[in-house]
């Protein structure tokens, strides 16, 4: 087993990685701003229809998949793949080499086959992105809830999956801690989900090369569905949003874990639960009464490590409490493990029947705590933290503030929705018809769907100056790259010609960037 | 406690998340596809005819599972509104499901008796002369595009292949018959069909 210092002495060249997980947040961050844009569209054409073009693949019914898809697949999942890279690469640094703890792609050796596969995922996940969205919007979505890719794009995801296994592990042989870190474990559990649920679901019989047929019918198709709804959206990326979250909690705040016994606890707990998810969005329907009960008893277990795993954060965090002011990401972790919190809250609390019954007779069905809270959050945290020091910490800071308000403005009017439009939804007259005509029923989520396009607004808003902040800071680390290297050439160089025409294409002489820091702003 | 050994082993580790998950899994999924309202057809229920085939298709083109349910449940405020709760048996050759997750729309596996097909058709093409205040998007295109009957045989053949009973001259009549069809015929036959005669009977004022 070679060390990393061993290791990149050898190939003291470019850092690889670095530009994978470059294209990989630059990526999560286009498709974020896409899914949100598109996120308060619908909105606006829900509170005013005639604003919709009348334009089939325009309307509402193909927007909406869309909306998710590239919120889970393009947002979630490329941070997701990235973020497990650097989970990896971070396993091969020494523990004592506090300095590199502070990249978050450090550079290592990898075998030339390994690195092919790395940017195979790299094209191969953002063709299953683009594909995937072309397809919805084409009307040849699978109809399955948040996977709505056709069986061809579900084929090549799934070898995407197999590579991101394959780099992972094979970087994963290399490493120098002997017991791998927590948020390893969720990785790996995370790449076991994917494998499961993703294959599930996709297991159909192809008519062509667009539509296909599930292999499973009925209840069984319905409950497989609702896996991929499971405790956090896309339930396949639960666990690497998790491992995420740990990996950044740990690492980018150089804290260890506030107890590992209560995380190899929660972790284990969360392993068996996870895959029981998804009755509790049954509840009252044709799924058998045995199999809604029994998911209903797991749904409510699921609360003990849902909060654990969040308190452990948070009392991570605690031990550099003050960094929440001056660190706008250490602040956005907060947000997102107490939206983690939130997000198992309501799935757990979805277990009761009165509460349940209350929900799914109502427009939002699970708020977007989970989806805005935690996954899109973690997503742009990781974006952030695998690019290079963004040059504006202000419009940093102003993005974070945005996302946190947004995402609270859109839980709180998805919250309004339900409770409102359910309890009005059961209320019957005394001769047992119900007392609100469903025009009444919808009218209500009118107030709320206001305050939804506040908060949505607001994440756009954050996505597109994160979108500036990044554009600028990578031209400028171009621009600084191309500068050194003119420099290097011209004292390398014959030293007959005076500097002054290579003067004129660099920029003023600015120093080398200093670091390849993946940014502590504090 | 000997966690530290899994820690140590990154292949032990992944063996042992495979089968705690696989767990919740196999509980789960294999009683219900072997449970006896899963395991057989329903003698009674008929597959969906070519044409209402093709409208299923219309409904998950358009994305119509997205705002509406398919699905009555077994509670008061459903039951008053849409009759009788949804069994498992009507809804045996579910693929894929679509019963939906949210409601922003009515619940659509029984349309309301009190609307005819004409009142459907004007509502489709413009919800707004029906239900002021509507937030439906218009179809406008469903009244324009015909069926071409391309695709109808082949999905019928996959359907028969999964064991969906239907005969060799219904699949081989498909493409005709559906040929030329206005699409919105084919939504509304899918949408009709879905309910038992039975139960639509019963629920006429």
């Amino acid at each position: 087993m070679r060390t990393a210092l061993e290791a990149s002495a050898c190939h003291p060249r470019v850092n690889h990685h670095h530009h994978a997980s470059h294209d990989f947040a630059r990526m999560a961050v286009i498709w974020g701003l896409l899914s949100l844009c598109l996120a308060v569209w619908l909105n606006l054409i829900w509170l005013w229809p005639s604003l919709g073009p009348e334009v089939a693949w325009l309307s509402y019914g193909r927007l909406a998949p869309l909306q998710h898809h590239l919120l889970l697949y393009g947002l979630g999942g490329s941070a997701v793949i990235a973020g497990g890279y650097s989970i990896a690469m971070h396993s091969v640094l020494q523990r004592e080499s506090r300095m590199d703890a502070e990249t978050a792609i450090p550079d290592i050796a990898l075998p030339p086959f390994t690195l092919k596969l790395m940017h195979f995922t790299f094209l191969g996940w953002q063709a299953v992105v683009a594909l995937g969205a072309l397809a919805i919007v084409a009307g040849y979505s699978s109809c399955q809830y948040m996977a709505e890719a056709p069986w061809l794009v579900d084929l090549l995801m799934t070898l995407v999956w197999l590579a991101v296994a394959w780099v992972f592990f094979t970087v994963l042989e290399q490493r120098t801690l002997r017991r791998l870190p927590v948020a390893c474990w969720y990785f790996i559990a995370g790449l076991m989900l994917v494998l499961m649920q993703h294959v599930l679901i996709s297991l159909s019989v192809p008519i062509g090369l667009l539509e296909s047929i599930p292999l499973f019918t009925g209840s069984l198709e319905a409950l497989i569905q609702r896996w991929q709804a499971g405790p956090l959206p896309g339930g396949m990326f639960a666990f690497g949003v998790i491992a995420l979250l740990h990996h950044m909690v740990t690492s980018r705040s150089r804290l260890p874990l506030y107890s590992h016994r209560l995380a190899a606890t929660s972790f284990w707990m969360l392993v068996l639960l996870v895959t029981w998810g998804g009755a509790p969005l049954l509840f009252a329907s044709a799924l058998p009464a045995w199999s809604q009960t029994l998911g209903m008893a797991m749904g409510l277990l699921l609360l003990a490590p849902g909060l654990v795993l969040s308190l452990n954060g948070l009392m991570t965090l605690k031990e550099d409490w003050h960094s929440l002011r001056r660190d706008p990401l250490n602040c956005l972790l907060a947000a997102a493990l107490i939206s983690f919190a939130l997000a198992v809250l309501e799935y757990s609390l979805l277990s009761l029947p009165t509460l349940n019954a209350l929900t799914f007779s109502a427009a939002n069905s699970l708020s977007p705590a989970a989806s805005l809270g935690v996954v899109a959050t973690v997503a742009i945290v990781m974006s952030y933290y695998l690019l290079p020091p963004m040059r504006s910490l202000a419009l940093l800071k102003t993005h974070a503030l945005l996302a946190i308000i947004g995402t609270l403005l859109c839980v709180a009017a998805s919250w309004a929705t339900t409770l409102l439009q359910g309890s009005m939804w059961h209320v019957l007259a005394d001769d047992g018809r119900p007392l609100y005509t469903l025009s009444e029923v919808l009218e209500v989520a009118r107030m709320p769907m206001m305050i939804s396009l506040g908060g949505l607004a607001c994440w756009a808003l954050g996505l597109l100056l994160m979108l500036l902040n990044v554009t600028r800071t990578l031209a400028d680390q171009k621009s600084e790259r191309q500068a050194a290297h003119e420099r290097q050439r011209l004292s390398s160089g014959s030293h007959k010609a005076s500097s002054e025409p290579a003067m004129h294409s660099a920029p003023p002489s600015t120093t080398p960037p200093a670091t390849s820091s993946g940014g502590h702003y504090a | 406690m000997r966690h530290v050994l899994l820690e140590r082993h990154a292949g032990l580790m992944t063996a042992l998340c495979l089968l705690t998950m696989s767990l919740g899994a196999l509980a789960q999924l294999v009683p219900l596809g072997a449970h006896p309202s899963l395991a057989s057809a329903p003698e009674d229920l008929k597959p969906l005819s070519a044409l209402a085939l093709e409208g299923q298709r219309i409904y998950q083109r358009e994305g119509c599972q997205q705002c509406h349910t398919r699905m009555v449940r077994d509670l008061p405020g459903d039951t008053a509104r849409h009759g009788t709760a949804t069994t498992a048996r009507e809804r045996y050759y579910d693929r894929p499901s679509l019963w939906g997750v949210e409601r922003w729309g009515t619940d659509l596996s029984k349309l309301p008796a009190q609307h005819d097909d004409a009142w459907q058709r004007l509502h489709l093409n413009d919800p707004r002369s029906q239900v002021p205040g509507s937030a439906m998007p218009a179809y406008p295109w469903l009244f324009e595009q015909a069926l071409s009957g391309d695709g109808i045989a082949a999905r019928m053949r996959a359907l028969q292949g999964l064991g969906v009973p239907y005969a060799e001259d219904e699949i081989l009549a498909a493409p005709n018959d559906v040929r030329g069809t206005a699409e919105i015929t084919a939504l509304l036959a899918y949408l009709q069909q879905a309910a038992p005669a039975s139960d639509i009977a019963s629920r006429d004022p």
